[in-house]
């Protein structure tokens, strides 16, 4: 089974649910997939296996965050918390 | 038509999550909060041996089947088979809801293919995560005909799930 990164995505206020998580960068091609967080702010994404991962978080009313993970070759889940700062999205373009 | 890793989450490494997805919610056109078509959930879904079976990426399209005439309102795509010169001297166009912008906003981009193998068609015409599903088309005299579905960002290529006619029969029988 391949390893899995999970996280939580939390604000000010604590868990931000309904968070769009995506993997921005990966060691190769994955799914053009994003995902929700839940109402506790968790999120469990699959990766294609050992290597350097970069997670984006967007949330309504909060300044968009990156956050790099690395998975390694034992791994098979590895925990990430991704902090939210209030503030708008920026436009598009 | 769709990605087959949109209805059916393979290798997700979570016990229990791999399988067809519980429901799908289509709401064609949507801007935001605003859904000029309304919207139809459906749990009527497709995909191939190749996908469910092996995940295989040459095999990673599947379908939403409406239970509903929806298409006679929004109109459809066309969707074709193509050869190799004919694919590499295309632009393609990507139009999908990319998760980096704001919420249920569509968002469209455009550029030459770039290379094709048997079953993928290869490009860097902007996508980010959430575009997965979404038809790659040529434009043919003011006509959009599909011959790739977008399934893949990588970091110096994206690529889709070419069309070839084993997918088109498919695709044919899955729209009857």
């Amino acid at each position: 089974m391949r390893p899995v990164i999970s996280g939580i995505a939390t604000g000010p206020d604590g868990p931000v649910a309904f968070a769009r998580i995506m993997i921005a960068a990966s060691p190769a091609p994955m799914p053009d997939l994003a995902g929700l967080s839940g109402e506790d702010g968790t999120f469990t994404l699959g990766t294609n296996g050992p290597g350097r991962y970069v997670v984006a978080v967007y949330a309504d009313g909060f300044v968009p965050a990156r956050a790099e993970v690395t998975v390694r070759p034992d791994d098979k889940s590895v925990d990430l918390r991704v902090h939210l700062v209030p503030g708008p999205l920026p436009p598009g373009g | 038509m769709t990605a087959g890793h949109v209805v059916y989450i393979k290798n997700s490494g979570v016990p229990g999550r791999d399988g067809f997805v519980r429901s799908i919610k289509v709401m064609p056109g949507r801007n935001g909060a605003t859904l000029p078509y309304g919207s139809v959930t459906s749990n009527n879904l497709r995909t191939v041996q190749g996908w469910a079976t092996n995940g295989d990426e040459e095999h990673d399209y599947g379908a939403i089947i409406l239970g509903t005439d929806l298409g006679l309102t929004t109109g459809w795509f066309g969707f074709g088979v193509y050869n190799d010169a004919t694919l590499t001297a295309s632009v393609g166009n990507i139009s999908g809801y990319p998760g980096d912008k704001p919420d249920g906003t569509q968002w469209y981009a455009a550029r030459r293919i770039a290379s094709v193998a048997a079953r993928k068609v290869y490009y860097d015409i902007d996508t980010f995560g959430g575009q997965s599903g979404s038809a790659v088309y040529r434009i043919v005299d003011g006509k959009r005909y599909a011959f790739a579905i977008h399934a893949y960002g990588g970091a110096t290529t994206n690529s889709g799930t070419r069309i070839v006619t084993p997918v088109y029969n498919n695709m044919v029988a899955w729209k009857a």
